[in-house]
C-alpha cells in the first residue's frame, strides 16, 4: 500500500509563507477560501519567549470528520482516494458549511464567492484560464466549500506517468508547498515505505499529529517546538 | 387516436407539472436548511432542541490557536467531539472514511 503523509518541521520553519505563496500560485487561489495559511503565536514568558510558526494545510484524516459530516447531510460531496488524498466534489457540494463547522483545525473554507484577485483591474494570470481547462479541483465554484487536496493533480500526474515512486521527489509529482520550502522544513512521501525519507525522518524526529484527541488520524505530522500546540 | 394519445401525454404531463415544481422546491428548501447561518438546521438544532445559548460555542476567546477560521466566528471543536464521537449519532470523530 502507499500512503502519502507530509512532514512539517516547526524548528525550522521560519515563517515565510513561501509555502502558502507556492499553494497560491498552484492552485488558482481564491481569497476567501485559502488551502494553505500560516498561523502564528507567542509561547513562554519573559524574557524567554517564542514564536511559534505553524503552516496549517489539510490533513487528509484517515478518519475525516468533515466526510463524516457530509455524509449525514447527505450530499457525499467528500471522497478518500487510495492515496489516503480526502477531495471535496465541487459538483456534489451543497454549499452547507458543516465540513467546516467540523474540523478540528477549521481547514475547509466556503467559498461564498470567487473574487477576483485584483478586483476592479479585470482577470490576472491564472484568472483567465477557462474553468474547462483547469483540473476539476481548481474549477474553483461559489457557494463551495475549498480546501488543499496534496497537490492532487500532481499525483494524478505521477500515476499517469507510471512514476509513482517519483511523488515526493520529483517536481511535478510533489505538491508545490512542499518544493518551495527553503528551509527543507517540508517533507511529502510514502509512509507505508519504511526507507522512504520521510517515514525515516518521522522516527528519527517522533513527529506528531495535531490535536490527537478528536481521533481523526491526519497524515500530516509535525516536529514540534518547544512549548508549541499539539 | 394519435390525436387522443397527444393529449393524454400533454394532460398526464401538465398534471405532473406542479409535482416536480413542489419536489424541486422541496430539494431547494432542504439544502438551505442545512446551512451554517442562524436560521438554518445547524444552528436551530442546536440552539432549540438542545438548548445551547450561543455563548456555548461562541466564546469571545476560544483558547485553541490551531484554527484557520476567522477569530469571530472561531468555535473550537472541542465542545464539538463531546457528543459527535463515534458510537453517537451523528458521529463526525473518530469514523473511518468508507
Amino acid at each position: 500500500m502507499t500512503k502519502f503523509v507530509r512532514l512539517i518541521d516547526q524548528k525550522r520553519c521560519m515563517g515565510c509563507r513561501a509555502c502558502a505563496a507556492a499553494c497560491a500560485a498552484e492552485n488558482y487561489f481564491t481569497p476567501e477560501a485559502p488551502w494553505n495559511s500560516m498561523l502564528e503565536y507567542e509561547v513562554g514568558d519573559y524574557p524567554k519567549v517564542k514564536k511559534i510558526y505553524n503552516t496549517m494545510n489539510c490533513m487528509h484524516c484517515e478518519k475525516p470528520s468533515c466526510k463524516a459530516a457530509c455524509d449525514s447531510v447527505g450530499a457525499k460531496a467528500i471522497s478518500k482516494n487510495q492515496f489516503g488524498v480526502v477531495l471535496i466534489d465541487y459538483n456534489k457540494c451543497i454549499g452547507c458549511g458543516y465540513c467546516a463547522a467540523v474540523c478540528p483545525y477549521g481547514v475547509p473554507h466556503l467559498n461564498t464567492a470567487v473574487k477576483a484577485l485584483y478586483p476592479g483591474k479585470g482577470k490576472n494570470g491564472a484568472e483567465t484560464i477557462a474553468n474547462a481547462d483547469r483540473h476539476p479541483t481548481h474549477r474553483k465554484k461559489a457557494k463551495t466549500a475549498e480546501k488543499c487536496t496534496f497537490c492532487t493533480h500532481k499525483l494524478e500526474q505521477a500515476v499517469a506517468d507510471g512514476k509513482t515512486d517519483r511523488i515526493g521527489k520529483d517536481q511535478a509529482y510533489t505538491p508545490s508547498c512542499d518544493l518551495v520550502c527553503p528551509t527543507q522544513a517540508r517533507l511529502f512521501g510514502d509512509i507505508d515505505d519504511p526507507n522512504s525519507e520521510v517515514s525515516k525522518r518521522i522516527q528519527a524526529t517522533n513527529a506528531t499529529q495535531l490535536r490527537k484527541q478528536f481521533g481523526t488520524d491526519p497524515q500530516v505530522y509535525y516536529v514540534l517546538e518547544e512549548g508549541a500546540k499539539s | 387516436m394519435k390525436q387522443f394519445l397527444g393529449f393524454l401525454v400533454l394532460g398526464f404531463a401538465l398534471a405532473a407539472m406542479p409535482a416536480i415544481s413542489a419536489a424541486q422546491d422541496a430539494a431547494k428548501a432542504t439544502v438551505k436548511q442545512k446551512s451554517m447561518a442562524q436560521t438554518g438546521r445547524f444552528h436551530q438544532l442546536h440552539t432549540k432542541k438542545l438548548a445551547m445559548g450561543c455563548a456555548a460555542c461562541h466564546k469571545s476567546d476560544p483558547g485553541e490557536v490551531l484554527l484557520q477560521v476567522p477569530r469571530a466566528k472561531m468555535v473550537d471543536r472541542q465542545i464539538c467531539l463531546d457528543c459527535h464521537k463515534d458510537g453517537s449519532q451523528p458521529a463526525w470523530y473518530g469514523v473511518v472514511a468508507r
